[in-house]
């Protein structure tokens, strides 16, 4: 029933992206001069597919629900209460494991152009090893200064690669 | 016999202690750089590494290149195989078998036959560029428009063969990749297309960034999941398992053979490049397989017939730069490049003018694909210690690279905010079981198809048959749809073999069931024979129940619920 809803859910989303990106397409110019084909023409039949496809998907979903419901009652009475509340708790802390992780890089992407590459990703080792690992050993900030440290010189030093230069002059790790 | 008179000499031009030294150099050099994100192309590499051989004389600089492209190819797998992350185009596929046999604690072997395969393949791109060099320069030449749009056609419908258990999710993916692909200022009309007025969308969206978001970062929020107190992967002690064995290279010979020929085909073939030939290798390789249910799964033929074709290519993709002039892909143009800088210019005179400077890089070819067989199939127990190096160390490290090679594409940080986009969007992906590989794959060729398809309707004035008129459009349509109905076809077979063996198990179960009850009941009920299949109106009054109906349960297409419906519906 989950996967079921889950597929509906991005039958609806595939639905609508598809829709917006239609109506984007429309506004561009589908044939132009002398019956050229324009700018339009590839991304209307893309997103004429798109729509198709995701309400293809929502009404599979849909049938697929209403066809396994005798199997999910079935299925439903044999489960513990118990069992369901455990398994839901797990992958609540799965997402939230994930999610931290995501929060983490989130928060330090803004950051890299204010406080440079090496301070920046300092920060994100630190934050997710702090923050979703639990490591509150030497490790951390060695590992958190090592691993942005390393990447710097071998990118920027060695291959000259630039990477973000932040507002705050670092000498040697600056740029 | 001239042909192979002048390979000869090339070989012998070739084979020299200092042009051996750099050529090796070249490998390792190629392999280390290519291993980092944001260098891992091979065309990266060269370009990077071009002002090096510059400095050599032509012949070694041209050998130390070829070097270089088998070193960063080599990387690129390497990366697609132990961490998910493919570098390149044409080791996206590789992310369908290879990473999966590295979580069976089979990363070695893995390597080992994308080394092995390579080889074989190069040798075999190698002998019939010598060979066939013009026949194929002259098909080369008819190849237009219409031809291209229905190769890159025949590339995007190979979409279902990696689409998993749903097709539909598979095309999803694949439209969701054509879309973004549309993105930037379009080049016939310099119309803005989903650009929202940003200037850094005017470029479109870095392959890159896009493939470092749905793989590499969307690769580590689903294994960070799950708390990991050491390593990721299972590595093997033994030297030996590190390795592919006999039965390994016994299964993928004929993965091997037809990657071979589907990659020198395709790079042969001016823009069809190794990112054609190793989908349609995939594709290919699976519909003629045993065994179409393992793909995906971890199946060593996954891995030899792309990476056959990925390597044999590289001398496919020397007919149309040698003899016409034309630089296939990306690293054929900084080839291109270097041949110029060296003051040769290829085209149909090159070999008359300069077979000194032709024949040693058609031979170094190969000299760079045997030195890389000889440096790193036992380098590869150090690259598998990769994966020994504890998660929680390992996974900051990927998500600072990511970085980096995201910021290093346009030196943007608009790039490092899309980096953030692709990354929620590949976790979704595989949160919701849509496969990533078609949209990667779709972005790849969408730009290609859809400039090939207008070019095609500008030729005929808008008659879209045009690419069933011309007998190489149509012979390309026509391979389309037979590699397209042999996939469904063998999707179908396993599928039904599958149900098949779930039917056979629940007829039996039934039987046993039923039988029981018959000695309780002391009434007589035949129960079926375990091996034959009941219909579903047999099965209903045997016990299985539920909602599956007689085609369902007997028919060859069920999807998962249904099947799982079967297994749960049997009431004892």
């Amino acid at each position: 029933m989950v996967r079921g809803r889950a597929e509906l859910v991005l039958g609806v989303i595939v639905t609508a992206v598809g829709a917006y990106a239609l109506s984007v397409a429309l506004r561009l110019t589908l044939f132009g001069k002398n019956h050229v084909p324009g700018p339009g023409l590839f991304p209307t039949l893309i997103t004429i597919g798109m729509l198709i496809l995701g309400v293809l998907l929502a009404v599979l979903s849909v049938r697929d629900a209403v066809r396994s419901r005798p199997a999910s009652v079935a299925e439903s009475v044999e489960a513990t209460d118990d069992e369901s509340a455990a398994e839901g708790a797990s992958q609540r802390q799965r997402l939230l494991r994930a999610g931290i992780v995501f929060l983490c890089y989130a928060i330090v992407m803004p950051l890299m152009p204010i406080l440079g590459f090496v301070p920046a990703a300092a920060l994100l080792v630190l934050l997710v090893l702090i923050g979703v690992e639990r490591r509150l050993t030497w490790k951390t900030p060695v590992a958190a200064i090592l691993i942005p440290v390393a990447a710097f010189y071998l990118f920027v030093r060695l291959l000259s690669v630039p990477l973000p230069v932040g507002v705050i002059n670092l000498g040697p790790l600056g740029s | 016999m001239s042909a192979l008179t002048h390979l000869i000499d090339g070989l012998g031009s070739a084979l020299t202690p200092t042009n051996l030294l750099w050529v090796a150099i070249g490998v390792i050099l190629g392999t280390l750089v290519g291993i980092l994100p944001g260098l891992g192309q091979p065309a990266a590499v060269l370009a990077v590494l071009l002002p090096l051989t510059l400095r050599l004389p032509p012949t070694t600089g041209l050998i130390m290149m070829a070097g270089l492209y088998h070193g960063a190819k080599f990387a690129g797998s390497t990366t697609a195989i132990l961490l998910n992350i493919p570098t390149e185009t044409s080791s996206i596929v590789l992310c369908y078998d290879g990473h999966p046999l590295a979580k069976k604690g089979r990363a070695g072997p893995a390597m080992g036959m994308s080394a092995i395969s390579g080889f074989i393949a190069s040798t075999v791109g190698v002998i019939a560029l010598t060979f066939l060099a013009p026949t194929v320069a002259n098909l080369a030449v008819h190849f237009g428009p219409p031809e291209f749009a229905m190769l890159m056609v025949f590339g995007l419908l190979l979409v279902i063969t990696m689409a998993g258990k749903s097709p539909i999710k598979g095309f999803i993916s694949m439209t969701v990749g054509l879309l973004l692909s549309t993105i930037g200022v379009d080049l016939f009309s310099g119309q803005q297309r989903y650009t929202f007025g940003n200037i850094n969308l005017f470029d479109g969206v870095p392959f890159l960034v896009l493939c470092l978001g749905l793989f590499a970062v969307a690769e580590v929020l689903i294994n960070v999941e799950e708390k990991r107190g050491k390593s990721l992967l299972t590595v093997p002690r033994r030297i030996r398992s590190l390795l592919p064995n006999r039965a390994d290279l016994k299964e993928c010979r004929g993965a091997i053979a037809k990657g071979s020929v589907v990659g020198f085909l395709a790079g042969a073939l001016p823009g069809g490049g190794s990112t054609i030939g190793s989908f349609v290798s995939y594709a290919v390789v699976k519909g003629t397989s045993k065994h179409p249910e393992k793909f995906g799964t971890g199946a060593m033929e996954g891995v030899a017939g792309p990476e056959a074709a990925n390597n044999s290519e590289a001398g496919g993709a020397m007919i149309p730069l040698l003899s016409l002039g034309l630089p296939g892909n990306a690293s054929t143009t900084v080839m291109l490049a270097a041949l110029i800088l060296y003051g040769v210019q290829p085209g149909p005179l090159l070999f008359q003018n300069h077979p000194e400077i032709a024949w040693p890089v058609i031979a170094s070819l190969y000299l760079g694909n045997f030195a890389l067989l000889a440096l790193n199939l036992p380098l590869i127990p150090m690259w598998v210690r990769i994966l020994k190096i504890p998660y929680w160390i390992l996974y900051p490290c990927i998500l600072v690279l990511a970085v980096v090679g995201a910021y290093s594409v346009r030196n943007s940080i608009f790039d490092l905010y899309l980096l953030l986009g692709f990354s929620a969007l590949g976790y979704a992906f595989r949160k919701l079981d849509v496969p990533a590989a078609p949209l990667l794959m779709a972005f790849v060729l969408g730009p290609e198809a859809e400039t090939a398809v207008r070019q095609s309707l500008i030729l005929s004035d808008n008659n879209p048959l045009i690419f069933v008129q011309r007998p190489i459009s149509a012979t390309v349509l026509a391979l389309a749809a037979a590699v397209v109905a042999l996939s469904i076809f063998s999707q179908r077979r396993a599928r039904s073999k599958a149900v098949g063996g779930q039917v056979r198990g629940a007829a039996a179960l039934v039987g046993l069931t039923a039988s029981r009850a018959a000695v309780a009941d002391s009434a007589a009920s035949p129960a079926p024979v375990a091996g034959e299949l009941p219909a579903a109106g047999e099965l209903s009054s045997l016990g299985v129940t539920g909602s599956a109906g007689a085609t369902d349960v007997a028919g060859a297409v069920p999807n998962q619920s249904h099947d799982t419906v079967v297994e749960r519906s049997i009431t004892p």
